[in-house]
């Protein structure tokens, strides 16, 4: 049951961050090549259109990243134990990056009209959450390392 | 190569692996699931125009992508590969393709009850603790997800070829987009698996060890 709980976790986990990740690559750079053609004022419409029926997916995706994000710590803090000058700093800088761009996030979906600066609001999302990506697999690979390399007695003989 | 290369190796592996899945899985929902919506107030030429530019750049996702995956993927299984083919496997006798007229024929003749031993090779039973045997051995689960990976690639990478999308073209992306679920569901499984199979090693080296 618990294992089931921890792959379920972490498999919402990947899938928030899948969609809050590409997500915002698309708004930002896939669909304004799309609405390139379209008139200034259509072009807003849309792009309106478009933030208002992917702001529930971003929310909810935040909302997920947080509840599992917080398990997944949970479950780990035994292992970020064992090496806390290594292992600390990345799991910090993995959560302060996905806390900044999720108040990143807020911000560019906040509103009923378009922020003037939204496509360069959206590139720094997109940075803050790859950069989080990038923290989160070395976070995953010092872990292993360090739980690796600590040979600790598990079964004890008699 | 020194052990510093190889651990940036298989570090970047894991992260290109990840965020070129955050793309696809991410810009497919989006393209299917979002877009169609905020374009409905749009004359249908338009809505056409806006879809077939936004799929020639969203193709070139899909393209760098799939390549990124299926590279990244093969050196993040290189790097896990003594687990999801363990050593006590690789001894065993493996299947000899020279041979395969003689096993046709074999099976034509005789009719075996099961297969032969050579033909299906059975690891020494491991003893794993009851709350890890639902996991299984993670070659399985790696094997699953490889495949089903695979798949979803080539139907990614199907869905971009030609100059116009398919007619069915939005039925084949909601299958692709469950099957690339279903694929990070198995990675997880997989990385599970395998951190309860790297678990016993270490358990049963230190009883070894101590015995």
């Amino acid at each position: 049951m618990e294992i089931g709980l921890i792959i379920l976790s972490r498999w919402l986990h990947l899938l928030s961050a899948a969609v809050a990740v590409g997500g915002f690559f698309f708004a930002w750079l896939v669909l304004p090549a799309g609405l390139a053609i379209l008139q200034p004022a259509d072009r807003e419409a849309v792009l309106l259109q478009t933030r208002r029926r992917f702001k529930p997916f971003v929310h909810s995706a935040i909302l997920l990243l947080i509840i599992t994000g917080i398990y997944n710590t949970m479950l780990n803090w035994g292992k970020y134990k064992l090496n806390p000058p290594l292992l600390h700093p990345i799991w910090g800088t993995h959560v302060l990056l996905a806390v900044a761009a999720f108040c990143v996030a807020f911000y560019v979906l906040a509103g009923r009209s378009l922020r003037t600066n939204h496509r360069l609001l959206m590139a720094i999302n997109l940075t803050l959450l790859i950069a989080a990506i990038a923290a989160a697999s070395t976070l995953k690979w010092a872990r292993e390392k360090t739980v690796a390399e600590h040979s600790t007695p598990i079964v004890e003989m008699r | 190569m020194s052990p510093f290369l190889i651990a940036l190796l298989y570090l970047t592996a894991r992260y290109v692996h990840v965020v070129a899945a955050t793309f696809l899985v991410g810009g497919t929902l989006f393209y299917e699931m979002v877009v169609p919506m905020a374009i409905d107030d749009l004359r249908p030429e338009q809505q056409l125009v806006v879809f077939a530019r936004a799929r020639l750049i969203f193709t070139w996702i899909v393209w760098i992508s799939c390549a990124m995956m299926l590279v990244s993927g093969v050196v993040a299984s290189q790097e896990h590969w003594d687990f999801y083919n363990p050593p006590e496997q690789q001894a065993q006798p493996r299947f000899n393709w020279g041979r395969l007229p003689g096993y046709w024929q074999e099976w034509g003749t005789s009719r075996p009850t099961s297969r032969p031993q050579h033909m299906h090779p059975q690891r020494p039973p491991r003893p794993l603790p009851p709350e890890e045997v639902f996991v299984g051995h993670s070659g399985l689960w790696w094997a699953a997800h490889a495949s089903s990976g695979l798949l979803s690639l080539i139907i990614a990478f199907g869905l971009t070829l030609g100059k116009a999308p398919h007619p069915s073209s939005v039925r084949w992306m909601r299958i692709n987009l469950a099957i690339l679920l279903l694929v990070m569901f198995l990675a997880s499984a997989t990385r599970q698996a395998r951190l309860a199979e790297e678990q016993h090693r270490m358990t049963m080296q230190q009883v070894e060890g101590r015995g």
